[in-house]
């Protein structure tokens, strides 16, 4: 593993900001880390770059303790763009190389230009705008091609095409074999690239896995009769069912991806008395599975 | 030692395109003559009234901007002024909080012990500067204030007891820094705590409890290195005398009084969250 998490804790005073967090970062992969605003994503993060201590538990890089070691061979965004408002661009990133090793002089220039800051590479960081200065991190992170990639929140800041330009840069690095571990609150930027996901929530892991089962669209059976509560206790006896709900006027039916069966359904509801004035298949939309699984707080 | 060399290449980095950085040393440089200049007009005022007392410090002491005592002159006066690079010292210091770069510092590989060693070399590094603008101060007050025959390096080891003296105080305001964390704070703190609280405590501790410990309060112990020149305080030869004793153990005080404030600063940084 890239990296292993094991049973982090950690307390800002009463505030218990992670609660036991483990998993494991396969190689190769772009992980994220998804959660609602204030679920641990950025002190997990801080955690696994030195600069908090867990209370509990630890983190292996490669299989090794954490060290500084390691870090130089990480390229790290955490938070917010971090530079000298003082120096220019190219200045900073100097300091970058000089402190971590990664890279050379002319490396400087070519991640520079990776990200569209060649033009104003010169100029002091102060003058940036806030796409240009997450800009500037992420070509700090890119700095001597380091094989792991963190990034906090990469596209905070950027415009849309900024956005799709850090998202094909993910999704290179990742066809070259980095791994890049992104942590994100946006549901809809994880699902895009990533490849693993581990999903948060108030400091402790809901679920965690391949991003194509964790966040798999489940059918959802939209359903109306006259009678809404009788139609709602004959659905809640058909077997296959995962949940139901009520939306509006309609029942909301959810079954496991690819097992709804509307003409079996119907036969059911027929069976038991009650005739369905409204059936309708519709794909579960990722956010709802995202709040749900937050929601609940059903800790894995 | 390729770290080391690594670390003061990143501190000088961050500080050569720094503009603060050169305007303070600008202002360092300028104030230095200037108030030995100023002083050296007062002396003159003084000793060319004819006055009782002038005779007596003419008699006593010679001209204290003379080779050898212009190197011990010099350095008290110049010693006032620590305020300046202090500014620096703190500002070198807050703003890695500010922009929380020093946070960036150990996300891209560096120890905690690194970064504290970093900003110790970059108090060592001020500290020479400052001090060897007091020498180039102290030896071209000498020159113009002596004749050809004069001693001109008898007290030239005053060089290093301001060195010494310069880097526990710039210490102490890296300390507050440290502590504080917001620049104007913890300059005016530091203002405050030198200028009004510990000129205070140590008169009080002097006078009212007639005890002796004031010397060691944390910057009586540096600013004993550096005795105040003869003519600006009462014409008493024994307690000058007995001044000019005090520097040889507060070296020793000196020495370990920086142990301690770099020693609490690597503690604080080493256990804290950043």
């Amino acid at each position: 593993m890239v990296l292993s998490v094991q049973d982090l804790y950690k307390n800002y005073g009463s505030v218990r900001a992670l609660q036991g967090v483990s998993f494991d970062v396969p190689p190769g992969s772009v992980f994220g880390i998804l959660g609602p605003n204030g679920s641990g994503k950025t002190t997990l993060l801080s955690i696994i770059l030195g600069v908090l201590k867990s209370n509990a538990g630890r983190h292996l890089w490669l299989g090794q303790e954490g060290s500084a070691a390691q870090r130089r061979q990480i390229g790290s965004l955490l938070e917010t763009p971090n530079f000298y408002h003082y120096l220019s661009g190219a200045d900073n990133l100097r300091i970058t190389q000089s402190i971590s090793g990664r890279g050379t002089a002319a490396d400087i220039d070519k991640v520079l230009e990776r990200v569209r800051l060649s033009e104003r590479k010169n100029s002091r960081f102060s003058t940036y705008s806030l796409g240009m200065k997450q800009r500037l991190a992420i070509a700090g992170a890119l700095l001597g091609d380091p094989k792991v990639l963190v990034l906090d929140e990469p596209t905070n800041g950027l415009d849309p095409v900024g956005i799709a330009e850090i998202r094909a840069l993910i999704l290179d690095l990742n066809r070259l074999g980095h791994t890049v571990i992104m942590a994100s609150h946006l549901l809809d930027e994880v699902e895009k690239i990533g490849t693993h996901v581990v999903i948060l929530h108030k400091g402790k892991v809901v679920t965690t896995g391949r991003t194509e089962d964790v966040l798999s669209d489940d059918d959802v059976l939209e359903m109306g009769a006259t009678d809404i509560d009788a139609l709602e206790r004959t659905m809640q006896a058909y077997s296959g069912m995962m949940a139901l709900r009520r939306e509006g006027k309609y029942l909301h039916v959810v079954f496991p991806k690819g097992t709804a069966r509307p003409s079996e359904v119907n036969a059911h509801c027929q069976a038991a008395g009650i005739t369905p004035d409204h059936l309708l298949l519709i794909k579960k939309r990722l956010e709802a599975r995202f709040f749900e699984l937050t929601e609940n707080g059903d800790v894995a | 030692m390729k770290k080391m060399i690594g670390i003061i290449r990143t501190e000088w980095l961050k500080m050569r395109h720094y503009p603060a950085f050169w305007w303070v040393l600008g202002i360092t440089a300028l104030t230095y003559p200037g108030i030995n200049y100023m002083f050296l007009n007062i002396y003159r005022d003084l000793v060319e009234r004819k006055s009782q007392a002038g005779k007596i410090v003419q008699m006593l002491l010679g001209n204290p901007f003379s080779f050898p005592e212009a190197w011990r002159t010099v350095a008290f006066f110049s010693s006032l002024f620590i305020y300046i690079p202090a500014i620096l010292v703190i500002m070198l210091i807050t703003n890695e909080y500010t922009y929380k770069t020093h946070r960036q510092n150990i996300i891209d590989g560096w120890t905690r012990p690194n970064f504290m060693t970093g900003k110790l070399v970059d108090v060592l590094l001020l500290s020479l500067m400052v001090t060897g603008l007091y020498a180039v101060a102290a030896f071209a007050t000498g020159v113009v204030n002596s004749p050809n025959d004069a001693d001109r390096w008898g007290l030239a080891y005053y060089i290093g007891l301001f060195g010494l003296a310069t880097f526990a105080q710039l210490s102490l305001a890296f300390l507050f820094g440290l502590l504080v964390r917001r620049s104007f704070i913890a300059l005016a703190a530091f203002a405050f705590y030198g200028i009004i609280v510990e000129p205070i405590c140590a008169k009080l501790i002097e006078y009212k409890l007639k005890q002796g410990w004031w010397e060691y309060l944390p910057l009586e112990i540096s600013r004993n290195l550096l005795p105040k020149p003869a003519f600006l305080g009462k014409l008493d030869e024994a307690s000058y005398k007995t001044s000019l004793a005090m520097a040889q153990p507060h070296v020793w005080y000196t020495l370990l009084f920086c142990g301690v404030v770099w020693g609490v600063s690597y503690l604080y940084f080493m256990k804290r969250d950043i």
